[in-house]
């Protein structure tokens, strides 16, 4: 295995993967309910870590979506997957 | 009467424009923050050569000093490079991913998100469980893995993330010999990869748990899992892999008995070693191709091929595949009656393990072997259980 140079996406391939996704996402995060104001920085952060994962993942846009699935999911039930100490 | 399915009802939403706010507040921030992340990307490269250009003991402290190097594309990138120290140089592996763990702990969680920090020193113990695991620190590679665990908890967006630590847990349990439980975490990532539609990866944890399998002396299930795993990778994007996997294939086949499937296997394949012409693994050709022709009852042939591979191994200092062909000599010897030259054979294997740091499992096991002939009391089933333990301890 040698080290390739960091393979990454532009500005382009981001923008063209979320214009391709919002129906879905803004349905994500309908369903869920989740709040507007926190929905942005759940998204941001998403992005931010697809562009780290670039070249590691195969499906982007199902990595992206799930990731965003369950960072909502996350949000919006903080409890459920933490254990409970009560 | 079955009952129809009705759809959950939407909850009370925000009016449409409120989402389309967020992807208005979105594309603002994003535009500050993604050309600074693209910069960071850029940039690792560099940064990864000025602190591997420093002397080892320099290095951590210079990482600690500097903000810049807080970057977590440096973290993959040390990463990345403890990956592929595995094969090679173990105590470097582990340098390069306590180096990985360490840029995760600076991680500024302000311009990253807590998420992906937590995600980030994951993915980071995740490798320094590997790589001390490799090292023969098993102790401190089953707390390191735990502490991955918690911080995936922590996390858990990524099931990149997730599908790595069961696949490095699954390494650290073959290595302890409990395959079984191995190959229980590799159908975890096995899942993870299929939801992910990552065939590439689908196929290499069914590989890993073929292998798995197969040093469990399940044979046959390990030949239909490393089958099925080949059926899904990417074969130009990893020859590598496709070679490696092939060579399981054919060993496991010859484990099995499955002696003209292997041969023909080997035939198929030996193209593929050629095509790679790496040197380590035209040595395990000879190598598999001494333990078929002594199946096949072509000992002379055998003994030539076998030679060859301990000869080059010994040369190389990988001590771990000297021993384990030395082995298969030793069942040449034991199926011709040659009783002094196993006790010579085992007596040889003592200095094979002086110079190195080597894996008390493997010392123990070849200890035992070198006993029992000692003893003349050497048998089939003691050189596999020996083989067994030794293989263990050199599970990439």
């Amino acid at each position: 295995m040698t080290a390739q140079p960091s393979e990454r996406p532009t500005q382009q391939d981001l923008d063209r993967i979320l214009a391709k996704l919002r129906p879905r996402i803004e349905g994500l995060l309908r369903r869920h309910g989740c709040a507007p104001e926190t929905a942005a920085a759940l998204l941001r952060e998403a992005v931010v870590a697809l562009t780290h994962r670039w070249s590691h993942v195969r499906d982007r846009e199902r990595w992206l979506l799930d990731r965003i699935e369950k960072a909502v999911r996350r949000t919006v039930n903080p409890s459920s997957k933490e254990p409970r100490d009560d | 009467m079955t009952e129809s399915r009705r759809p959950d009802p939407e909850p009370p939403s925000p009016p449409g424009d409120e989402y389309e706010q967020v992807f208005d507040r979105l594309e603002g921030s994003l535009g500050e923050q993604l050309p600074r992340v693209l910069r960071e990307v850029d940039e690792a490269a560099a940064l990864l050569a000025e602190i591997l250009g420093k002397p080892e003991p320099e290095r951590r402290a210079l990482l600690e000093s500097g903000v810049r190097f807080h970057s977590l594309q440096l973290c993959q990138l040390f990463e990345e490079r403890s990956r592929e120290a595995w094969f090679s140089d173990p105590a470097q592996a582990v340098e390069l991913a306590e180096l990985a763990v360490a840029v995760a702990e600076r991680l500024d969680e302000e311009h990253y998100g807590l998420l992906l920090v937590e995600d980030a020193s994951a993915s980071a113990w995740a490798h320094l469980g590997n790589a001390l695991r490799i090292a023969a620190n098993l102790r401190q590679a089953e707390e390191a893995l735990q502490t991955a665990e918690e911080h995936q908890r922590r996390s858990g967006e990524d099931a990149y993330t997730e599908a790595l630590i069961l696949s490095l847990k699954a390494s650290l349990r073959s290595t302890q010999g409990r395959y079984d439980e191995a190959a229980h975490l590799l159908d975890g990532a096995i899942v993870i990869y299929r939801q992910a539609r990552d065939r590439h990866e689908e196929g290499r944890a069914l590989i890993k748990k073929g292998t798995a399998l197969g040093l469990a002396g399940r044979h046959k299930e390990a030949v239909r899992l490393i089958r099925r795993g080949l059926s899904r990778i990417d074969l130009f994007q990893e020859p590598r892999l496709l070679v490696a996997a092939r060579h399981n294939l054919i060993v496991f086949m010859t484990e099995g008995g499955r002696l003209q499937e292997a041969a023909e296997g080997l035939a198929e394949t030996r193209r593929l070693y050629l095509g790679l012409g790496e040197r380590m693994n035209l040595v395990r050709l000879r190598w598999l191709e001494g333990k078929i022709a002594r199946e096949l009852g072509r000992l002379d042939e055998a003994e030539a091929a076998l030679n060859e591979a301990r000869d080059t191994f010994l040369a190389d200092g990988i001590a771990i595949d000297a021993a384990l062909v030395s082995l298969d000599l030793a069942i040449l010897y034991m199926q011709r009656g040659e009783i002094s030259a196993l006790k010579e054979l085992a007596a040889e294997m003592g200095p094979i393990f002086a110079s190195g740091d080597v894996h008390p499992e493997a010392l123990a096991a070849v200890l035992l072997f070198q006993q029992t002939a000692e003893a003349e009391q050497v048998t089939r089933a003691l050189l596999d259980q020996v083989a067994a333990r030794l293989q263990r301890t050199s599970t990439p």
